[in-house]
């Protein structure tokens, strides 16, 4: 199974902000307080949505009929990533 | 299932909710003229003994053009990106629960019932068992469809217009009170108009 990048607090529900990097060839450790990137505070659903999006050249009928859903619904949920980054900007 | 009855609009694209909510009404405008139903109003239904073409089609048309058009003015303060093909689907295939309706009057029977108890409330005559019958079953039959057409609306106008929130569910309202209402009046006035 691949683990879930955790994007907040699960006890307070904040944003977490990445404090450890690790080199994974040489084990060399970077500590730091480094704030996660808009796309990354995405849930895998939306980040998921977003590679579709590019994939598909921001055809949203083509993601449609990839996803077997109608064309409002999709947009909807782009409006919906949309509103959520906007937010996410204002906050941060 | 329940997305094929319920909210048909998250799945399907809007040609082929287009074209069975079109097949669905040349079909139902057919059993509403074959079975003398009056869809005098996006809410309304009426039985008689008599119906012309010209008004079975002039009432069903205006009931899914005033109700498209308001549904559309409204998705389009909550939501600029509404689409006009996306609310006219949501309407053609949300009268589909209407249609059933017009069984209720094979042989006239609905109308004869209706008739039957008014004449008896005028005339101070019991009404018979049989007119009672007839009059629950209808209302029961009314009822779950009317519930399932609304839910099939407001489930088109919420996919069509993102719409969430309270804001969306009370312009819903709203604009199903002004099709009614507007629908009525265009119903009455083309029907003066053309002397049917």
């Amino acid at each position: 199974m691949k683990p879930k990048l955790p994007v907040s607090c699960p006890s307070c529900q904040s944003s977490l902000s990445v404090s450890q990097l690790t080199c994974n060839t040489c084990q060399t450790g970077v500590s730091g307080n480094y704030e996660l990137p808009f796309l990354l505070q995405l849930t895998p659903d939306e980040q998921q949505f977003v590679f579709q999006f590019v994939m598909t050249s921001g055809s949203l009928k083509e993601m449609a009929v990839q996803m077997g859903n109608s064309y409002p619904t999709v947009r909807n949920k782009l409006d919906d990533i949309i509103a959520k980054i906007n937010t996410l900007q204002q906050q941060s | 299932m329940k997305t094929l009855l319920l909210k048909p609009f998250e799945r399907y694209s809007e040609s082929r909710l287009l074209l069975v909510g079109l097949l669905a009404f040349v079909i139902g405008t057919i059993l509403t003229k074959l079975f003398n139903t009056h869809f005098d109003g996006v809410l309304d239904a009426h039985f008689s003994n008599t119906i012309s073409w010209t008004e079975t089609i002039l009432n069903n048309s205006v009931n899914v053009v005033s109700l498209t058009l308001i549904l559309f003015a409204v998705g389009k303060i909550i939501n600029h990106k509404t689409r006009l093909v996306d609310l006219l689907a949501t309407v053609l295939i949300a009268r589909i629960p209407f249609y059933p309706l017009v069984f209720c009057n094979v042989g006239n029977k609905a109308f004869k019932s209706g008739d039957e108890i008014v004449q008896s409330s005028l005339h101070q005559t019991p009404i018979s068992t049989s007119a009672i019958v007839m009059l629950v079953i209808m209302v029961l039959i009314t009822l779950v469809l009317i519930v399932w057409s609304v839910s099939l609306l407001y489930n088109g106008y919420k996919t069509a217009v993102n719409g969430k929130g309270t804001r969306a569910i009370v312009l819903f309202i709203v604009a199903i009170v002004i099709a009614e209402i507007i629908s009525k009046v265009v119903i009455v006035s083309l029907s003066n108009t053309l002397k049917l």
